[in-house]
């Protein structure tokens, strides 16, 4: 179930990160995000990020997808002032499918 | 001689494999903790160290509160954003940025106890903290590098 942040973020954030696919698509395969209070208490939006597995064969690879991902929302998402901080998780395709994490499913 | 926190980097990865097989959670999790500490120390040391009186400089290192440090990577971070991403600010965005994103990893390694933690997972965060010790390390006599130090521990100037 969504949380009443991230419902309410829903609107601002899903445009940004769907045309942010589009355009780091196939490293990019889907992202999640969820809006919630970060440990000290300020407002903050998680990413979950998966990648393809070609995009993290090498650490070389996976530097350069999650530099441009971050680059990206940082400029484009936190930039217009939404008054969250983002922070990022990544994971690969096959490290997703074996760890079966539901907040990491795809939708 | 290693500093004390080029050994917490050690360590971090010593612990993250030290099972061969089926690591330990409680490892990978002191990993992870460790990984920050060691940043959190080098940035400390690197700080107190300016300080003439060397009797005083662990007093000094305790007065770096952990929030407020991270307060200072989110402004810095959101000023080089703000300003085209500098060619020349790109290291130290790095380094701010591995600080508050070790800072929140330990938070989920030390308190969070639903989160399973993968070999890898503890790896990754332990080699974010050893490129945030290289990043440092070739431009730690910068200006701007020396007003990073600074501004984690003064109260805001404005």
């Amino acid at each position: 179930m969504l949380s009443l942040e991230t419902y309410e973020m829903k609107p601002k954030i899903d445009p940004l990160v769907e045309k942010l696919i589009e355009e780091l698509s196939p490293a990019v395969r889907y992202i999640r995000y969820e809006v919630k209070p970060d440990w000290n208490g300020d407002p903050a939006v998680l990413f979950r990020v998966v990648l393809s597995d070609k995009a993290t064969r090498t650490k070389a690879s996976r530097r350069d997808v999650t530099r441009r991902v971050k680059d990206q929302i940082m400029e484009r998402i936190f930039l217009p002032d939404l008054g969250v901080f983002p922070h990022f998780d990544f994971r690969s395709e096959s490290e997703q499918a074996k760890r079966k994490d539901p907040d990491w499913d795809v939708r | 001689m290693a500093s004390f926190a080029d050994d917490l980097l050690q360590q971090a990865y010593h612990l993250a494999r030290k099972e061969r097989l089926n690591p330990r959670q409680a490892s990978l999790r002191r990993a992870v903790s460790t990984a920050y500490y060691a940043l959190f120390h080098l940035l400390i040391d690197e700080a107190t160290a300016k300080w003439g009186i060397a009797r005083q400089r662990g007093m000094i290192g305790r007065t770096f509160e952990h929030g407020k440090m991270n307060s200072v990577c989110q402004e810095h971070m959101k000023r080089f954003y703000k300003t085209g991403r500098p060619a020349d600010g790109v290291q130290l965005n790095r380094v701010a940025e591995a600080f508050e994103e070790l800072q929140r990893r330990r938070h989920l390694a030390d308190y969070d106890n639903s989160l399973i933690w993968s070999r890898a997972d503890a790896i990754a965060a332990i080699d974010a903290s050893a490129a945030a010790f290289n990043d440092w390390r070739s431009i730690r006599e910068s200006e701007a590098a020396q007003d990073f130090l600074l501004q984690l521990f003064l109260p805001k100037i404005k």
